[in-house]
């Protein structure tokens, strides 16, 4: 099927669809970190799923993250 | 059994705004976060890691500055937040050092002993010693140290001296597990922390610092209300007339540099769709843009020599009155300063404004002031359709139009944002006049460390947009610039519309003209709009990408502001800067707005005032300088 198209076309196609997608992944991350991210943990939140909530606002807890029974990488 | 590595020991950096916490914490971490002369650098929280001399995992958190645990403005709560162990994301650190200026140790200590009395492990840093030292100051150290009860070592961060000794005092402290002497009890009330404040300082000091005199000196005539303001003027005149006659040369050795790639590829590469988007699509549209570069470093390095001299605080002082009329609180400089360079981080640094009227007023005016993307649109045009006359020369600089121009559009976005905030300030966000309570740190020598860093942040920053956001836009660009290519069977019919006006592209921006057209906006400038509103300078790589493309199937050439003086009037011209100077194109801002307003009813009143603001401005203006005979 590939033999119809030259390299450069489909390097071109490689090249133009990457740009795309790239595009629309940045637009997305900045949509998540603007305001999806606090929407979705709020909604969360309000259906009882406080550790999810906590994790898609805050993150995993970093591992050298104090508790009271030391270190998280201690446990 | 496996050895247990020893736990990370947390320290937080706590201190006065403006007292060198940035710097220490680049000196101890090998950071390169900003540090400048002026209170509010810091508004978040930052972390970095460091070794202590016997090995100690160290996490180092940098919070901003702050004048007591009792907040006033959304940077000082997270300052709280992470000392008392308050924070929802931050425990409590193990040990806080408090950062203090040596040479005015009477304002900084207030903030150390509300820190002592946390009741935490605490080491008290004097840091710019070798300022206090300079004017005349002699301290003993061991007896500021045994009057406080807490462990005392000097540095001078910039240059990373008592580093060493700092880790050092920190780490033993934590190994004795030491709470700092005297805190037991309720904290004392100010009046009691100032008269402790003056009996440690009279049994430290054999004696204090003198009152910094050059400062003083220099501040009769910096401050005046009159020769203040024409040497503002005359450094902003000199800045920008430098960032056209200086750049030149850089600017026509990488213009030079892409053009001849240009050709490399075209003879490398047959004839196809793979080279026509590597020189139409990317070499002319990021390389457009890379031929700003040299006037973006000069803005930056001129901009970061006003900053880490303490100019800049100046600057805010004397606009303090102008801003102080149309209802902006005086620390609403620092963000609008910091536009200059970036909306988005300007927006973020309302947060060391109090109350919410006056952070909302600021967020909302900041994209009126000329961020660095302007910069190269501004020089394109202005190149394109203001003749380089010379207006004046002064011991050997010459003073010329385009220059003065430029500095015209700054002074356009600076008169827009206080506009603007004065009618939001009437309407939407009255309120009663904020005072201005603003500390000026002392003249210092900027330092050369400090500059190539700040210089080389900025230049990542650029290059990473441009081998990113704006490559992929110029790809994509091309790809609708060029494409569906005329079919050969209705040739005939094609014939009456150039190729690239057929195009997706050509056919979005024929679609959208109508509504530009008042404004003097031909198809191609629609066209180039669009992607600007990812990233404000690819206006000028959609430019030269639908030229470039134009060009290799009409057969013309020359440079970008050839082909736009050549096909644009002049009315179009200034039209299109008007648009620029005012309008809200830029999609991060609108998002960080919504983040740090927690809603969207300002980012969308953002959107629309601007852009009626623009449109307005711009449709005067085409409409003027074509009935004076521009068009």
């Amino acid at each position: 099927m590939f033999s119809r198209f030259t390299v450069q076309e489909l390097l071109t196609v490689f090249m133009v669809s990457a740009a795309v997608f790239f595009l629309l992944f940045r637009v997305a991350r900045i949509l998540w970190k603007s305001f999806i991210r606090d929407s979705l943990a709020k909604w969360l939140l309000k259906k009882g799923h406080i550790t999810l909530a906590f994790r898609i606002r805050h993150g995993r807890p970093r591992r050298d993250t104090l508790t009271p029974y030391g270190t998280f990488r201690d446990r | 059994m496996a050895e247990q590595r020893a736990p990370t020991i947390r320290i937080a950096l706590a201190g006065n705004p403006n007292c060198g916490k940035s710097a220490l914490f680049n000196a101890m971490t090998g950071s390169r976060e900003r540090v400048g002369n002026y209170p509010g650098v810091t508004v978040e929280k930052r972390e970095g890691s460091a070794r202590g001399p016997s090995g100690t995992r160290i996490r180092l958190i940098d919070l901003p500055g702050a004048y007591s645990l009792n907040p006033r403005t959304p940077d000082e709560e997270i300052t709280r937040e992470v000392i008392l162990g308050l924070h929802k994301s931050e425990p409590a650190p193990d040990l806080i050092i408090a950062v203090a200026d040596a040479s005015n140790l009477s304002r900084s200590l207030g903030f150390a002993l509300e820190l002592k009395s946390a009741g935490r492990p605490l080491v008290l840093v004097l840091n710019m010693i070798d300022i206090a030292r300079g004017r005349g100051a002699e301290l003993d150290l061991k007896i500021l140290s045994e009057e406080l009860g807490i462990p005392v070592v000097a540095t001078v961060a910039t240059q990373a001296r008592g580093i060493n000794e700092l880790l050092q005092a920190a780490e033993e402290l934590l190994r004795n597990k030491t709470p700092p002497r005297g805190t037991a009890g309720p904290a004392p009330d100010t009046q009691a922390r100032f008269a402790e404040i003056d009996r440690v300082l009279k049994a430290a000091f054999r004696h204090a610092p003198r009152p910094a005199l050059w400062t003083e000196r220099i501040d009769r005539f910096v401050l005046h209300p009159f020769f203040g303001s024409i040497l503002l003027f005359l450094i902003l005149a000199f800045l920008f007339q430098a960032i056209f006659n200086w750049a030149n040369t850089p600017m026509e050795w990488i213009r030079a540099g892409t053009d001849s790639l240009g050709v490399l590829v075209e003879s490398t590469f047959s004839e196809g769709p793979l080279r026509s988007l590597l020189v139409h699509g990317v070499i002319a549209g990021v390389g457009s843009v890379l031929v700003f570069v040299p006037q973006i470093l000069l803005l930056f390095l001129f901009i970061l020599v006003l900053e880490d001299s303490g100019y800049m605080a100046r600057a805010a002082f004397l606009m303090d009155r102008l801003m102080g009329r149309v209802g902006l609180h005086g620390r609403a400089f620092i963000p609008l300063l910091s536009s200059f360079a970036c909306a988005v981080p300007g927006i973020m640094a309302t947060r060391t404004l109090e109350s919410k009227r006056d952070r909302l007023a600021t967020i909302l005016v900041a994209p009126l002031i000329t961020c660095s993307a302007r910069l190269p649109v501004y020089a394109l045009l202005i190149a394109a359709f203001i003749p380089n006359r010379g207006l004046l020369s002064l011991a050997g600089f010459e003073l010329r139009l385009q220059g003065l121009v430029m500095l015209g559009l700054y002074f356009a976005g600076v008169i827009a944002s206080l506009a603007m905030a004065f009618l939001f300030r009437k309407t939407l966000l009255k309120g009663p006049p904020p005072p201005l309570l603003m500390e000026l740190p002392s003249y210092k020598w900027p330092t050369f460390r400090n500059l190539a860093l700040g210089l080389m942040e900025r230049l990542g920053t650029f290059l990473r947009r441009a081998g990113t956001v704006i490559l992929a836009l110029a790809i994509v660009l091309w790809f609708l610039a060029s494409y569906p290519k005329p079919d050969p069977i209705t040739t005939s019919q094609a014939a009456a519309l150039p190729p690239l006006a057929s195009s997706y592209a050509g056919q979005i921006g024929r679609a959208l003209e109508p509504i530009f057209r008042p404004l003097g906006f031909n198809w191609q400038i629609v066209v180039a709009l669009i992607p600007g509103f990812a990233a404000r300078e690819m206006m000028i790589g959609a430019l030269a990408t639908v030229y470039s493309i134009e060009a290799s199937t009409l057969g013309t050439g020359g440079a970008l502001s050839t082909h736009l003086a050549r096909d644009w009037s002049v009315a179009t011209g200034l039209s299109l800067l008007v648009w620029y100077v005012l309008s809200c194109q830029c999609f991060s801002t609108l998002a960080v707005t919504r983040r740090e307003t927690n809603s969207w009813r300002w980012p969308v009143l953002m959107l629309v005032y601007m852009t009626v603001l623009a449109y307005v401005g711009s449709f005067l203006t085409f409409q003027f300088v074509r009935a004076l005979g521009g068009g």
